[in-house]
């Protein structure tokens, strides 16, 4: 096996290891979407709150990604910084029904744009719940977070539903895509 | 030299969340509350509003609006059951009853005893209703049982206020039959924690009414397990500890006062305030009251006062921040009339928030998800919701009001030069000389505005003038024998630049002479050209008397004429007649 695996890599046909970053507030379905994405048999049927952060693994358009799903809840949310630095892409997940605390995602936002520690990485935003009735739209959640602003890092925002996987893949091609040509250079 | 370093403009630690400028809301502080009414985490904002209206906010929306029976005057939230999930009852007091609901469905409804009759008011009453005493009788005695210090029913106070007789009769005609009693009402409403500190630990309903007493019911909100009576109507309660355990509850009353009742008694120490109390709050072991002179007070819970918080307009309501969680902060928030929210840790002000809508009611606590939400609503209906930063600086600035740290950085003095030395030793020397030198100069000084002043007394009296940078010689004289005269008048302007806008004014006795002219218009004076003017002059006297006839020239600018001459008439011929 470790022969096999030496021989692909010397080939570059062996996939690439990515560190992303998946952070948002409490309750806004980050580990709901990273359960989505992992493999039918080693998803969880139940989720209860991260508690500190969570480490999950699993392969993706034609890369190893190592996903840190940090915990929303405000007392951990100071630990999301510690991750900053060594990380190819960031998954910032915004709870779409939740208007109230919009005002909160953003402020989450601006802190992390503002950290010293965050890269030229690409920035993946992702408004899940849209199958709730009073969900915002992709265009909104631009508006009221103000991500127009963001002009130095490449970003996306798609409409996702964490209990299906709808919009899931395709956010996730855009995410690998950016992360695959910073790697390459 | 170093200027002050001026502090860096500091992030507001609030952010905004949800205004809506057409809640239509009536609410006070107490009538507001954030509570998490499924037990699932989610907290929602329920207000009773004034119209009689049981409304509850969960994130952007209004969810749900249950009709009351009755005006509301506070609104608590209880926990009667140790069951899971934590479900709490909904008390609201409007009158002399507390409302409890549950799941927002009428559960319970407590009365308020009524209050024991006084013995002389039901005297009256009886005699009145008998017949054996007239209606003007019965109000005079019972304005006399009331000062007399008895605490009147509604009933007699309503009497007592009715001036028409007809209308009183009709008043006790209809009350005729129906038994006099004392109906207390509810004033104000809080909640005690029974025997654990947990927000939704069993707790019990405490009561204020407008008698003067303090109730504390039991659990289930049945009955009255400690009655207190106070000298005055509470009107706000401030509640910390445990009634198993130990606690306190601070009542600041009508009367400009603030009582405390320590575990069971009624302490001795009593706080008397300046002005009415419109707010009261405690943080740790202060009692922060605020007066209606636009003023906080903070007083220690033994009663001495510790300091004062001084506003700048009329306080609208206050409200303690406190975050527990993530970290322990206690601070005040004060809501002023002139839209201010402004946020005090200890005595220090941390931040301000502007409203257009003057808050006249607050609520600190969890809204949604956040822990850390500020509710308002205004005077004029107006719901805004602020979130608090997770990252807010929430700490005192820590320099206490005192002098500034510049002030002990010594300045940048330069060094005693050779010269300023030699000048030093010639003043201590020379004192006497330089003294004298002084005084002859101030007296030169003096000399010189006295002459001015002089110089600008006697300006435009004689026949040149130098005023108003004019200068213009005059020179007059007469021709004739009388009784027909002319005056002949030369105008030269010795200065460098024409002059104009000048006019020539005569004055002389009217009852001696007629003037021709009383006013000329003088043309532009080019300098040094000398000009003639004519005025003819007729004494009309018969005697032939004579007088003098003044000439001023004058200027629209001026009050002073530019030059003015006096020009003596001679004696007049008298015209013989046949």
């Amino acid at each position: 096996m470790g022969l096999f695996s030496g021989l692909f890599g010397k080939l570059g046909v062996s996939k690439k290891k990515v560190k992303v970053l998946c952070v948002g507030l409490d309750n806004s379905g980050k580990s709901s979407i990273i359960n989505q994405l992992k493999p039918k048999k080693t998803a969880a049927t139940e989720l209860v709150p991260t508690v500190g952060f969570a480490v999950e693994e699993f392969a993706k358009n034609n890369l190893n990604f190592t996903v840190f799903d940090m915990s929303g809840q405000g007392r951990y949310r100071s630990l999301w910084e510690h991750y900053y630095k060594d990380v190819t892409g960031i998954m910032f997940v915004v709870d779409s029904t939740d208007k109230i605390r919009m005002c909160v995602a953003k402020d989450e936002l601006d802190t992390l744009l503002a950290h010293a520690d965050v890269r030229n990485v690409p920035i993946l935003f992702l408004a899940n719940k849209m199958d709730l009735p009073l969900a915002m739209t992709p265009v909104d959640c631009v508006a009221v977070m103000e991500l127009d602003r963001i002009t130095d890092k490449p970003w996306h925002i798609s409409a996702t539903n964490a209990m299906t996987g709808d919009g899931l893949d395709e956010a996730l091609t855009w995410l690998a895509d950016q992360m695959s040509r910073s790697i390459r250079y | 030299m170093s200027a002050p370093i001026a502090a860096p403009p500091q992030r507001s630690p609030w952010l905004h969340a949800w205004r809506d400028p057409v809640a239509n809301l009536k609410a006070f502080s107490p009538c507001m509350r954030l509570v998490d009414l499924n037990g699932d985490g989610d907290y929602k904002l329920i207000v009773a509003d004034a119209e009689r209206r049981l409304k509850v906010y969960r994130n952007t929306s209004l969810i749900s609006e249950n009709v009351l029976l009755d005006t509301p005057v506070s609104m608590c939230v209880t926990y009667t059951e140790t069951s899971k999930p934590r479900v709490p009852s909904v008390a609201v007091a409007s009158g002399p009853h507390v409302f409890i609901y549950r799941r927002l469905r009428p559960y319970y409804k407590f009365s308020v005893p009524p209050t024991p009759l006084a013995q002389a008011e039901a005297n009256v009453w009886t005699k009145l209703h008998s017949g054996a005493m007239d209606i003007a009788e019965a109000v005079d005695a019972l304005v006399a049982a009331r000062d007399g210090g008895t605490l009147l029913t509604t009933r007699s106070v309503d009497l007592i206020n009715t001036e028409a007789l007809d209308e009183r009769t009709a008043l006790v005609d209809a009350w005729r039959g129906a038994p006099l009693t004392h109906q207390t009402v509810i004033t104000c409403m809080e909640v005690i924690r029974k025997n654990m500190d947990e927000e939704d630990a069993l707790s019990q309903l405490v009561l204020g009414t407008e008698a003067g007493s303090v109730l504390v019911l039991d659990v289930t909100g049945v009955t009255i397990v400690n009655r207190f009576q106070l000298p005055s109507t509470p009107v706000y309660l401030a509640i910390t500890g445990l009634y198993d355990v130990e606690y306190r509850l601070v009542c600041a009353c009508r009367n400009g006062s603030i009582y405390t009742i320590k575990n069971g008694e009624l302490s001795g120490t009593v706080v008397e305030l300046e002005a009415q109390p419109c707010g009261l709050a405690r943080i740790d072991k202060h009692i922060l009251v605020a007066c209606m002179g636009a003023v906080v007070h903070a007083y220690h819970i033994k009663g001495k006062k510790s300091h004062s918080l001084f506003m700048p307009a009329p306080v609208a309501a206050i409200e303690v921040l406190s975050l527990e969680r993530m970290r322990s902060v206690k601070a005040l928030l004060v809501s002023l009339h002139n839209g201010e929210v402004r946020l005090y840790v200890d005595k220090s002000i941390i931040a301000t928030i502007h409203l257009d809508d003057p808050a006249v009611g607050m609520r600190f606590g969890a809204y949604g998800r956040e822990e850390a939400a500020l509710a308002m609503v205004g005077k004029a209906g107006t719901l805004v919701i602020k979130m608090l930063q997770r990252t807010a600086n929430l700490e005192s600035s820590g320099a206490p009001p005192g002098p500034p740290p510049e002030q002990d950085i010594p300045l940048a003095i330069p060094k005693k030069t050779r010269l300023y030395v030699e000048q030093t030793q010639r003043e201590r020397e020379q004192a006497t000389e330089m003294h004298r030198i002084f005084q002859r100069d101030l007296c030169k000084l003096r000399l010189n505005t006295a002459r001015a002043y002089v110089k600008v007394l006697t300006d435009g009296q004689g026949a040149q003038s130098y005023t108003v940078g004019q200068s213009v010689r005059l020179t007059a004289g007469v021709q004739g024998l009388g009784p027909l005269f002319k005056l002949r008048l030369n105008l030269q302007n010795l200065g460098n630049k024409p002059v104009v806008d000048l006019e020539m004014t005569f004055s002389a006795n009217t009852m001696l002479y007629k003037l021709h002219t009383h006013v000329l218009q003088l043309p532009l004076l080019l300098p040094s050209v000398t000009y003639r003017c004519d005025c003819d002059v007729e004494s009309i006297d018969e005697a032939g008397a004579s007088d003098m006839v003044r000439v001023y020239v004058c200027t629209p600018t001026s009050k002073v004429p530019v030059i003015s001459a006096v020009v003596t008439m001679p004696l007049s011929e008298v015209i013989m007649d046949g």
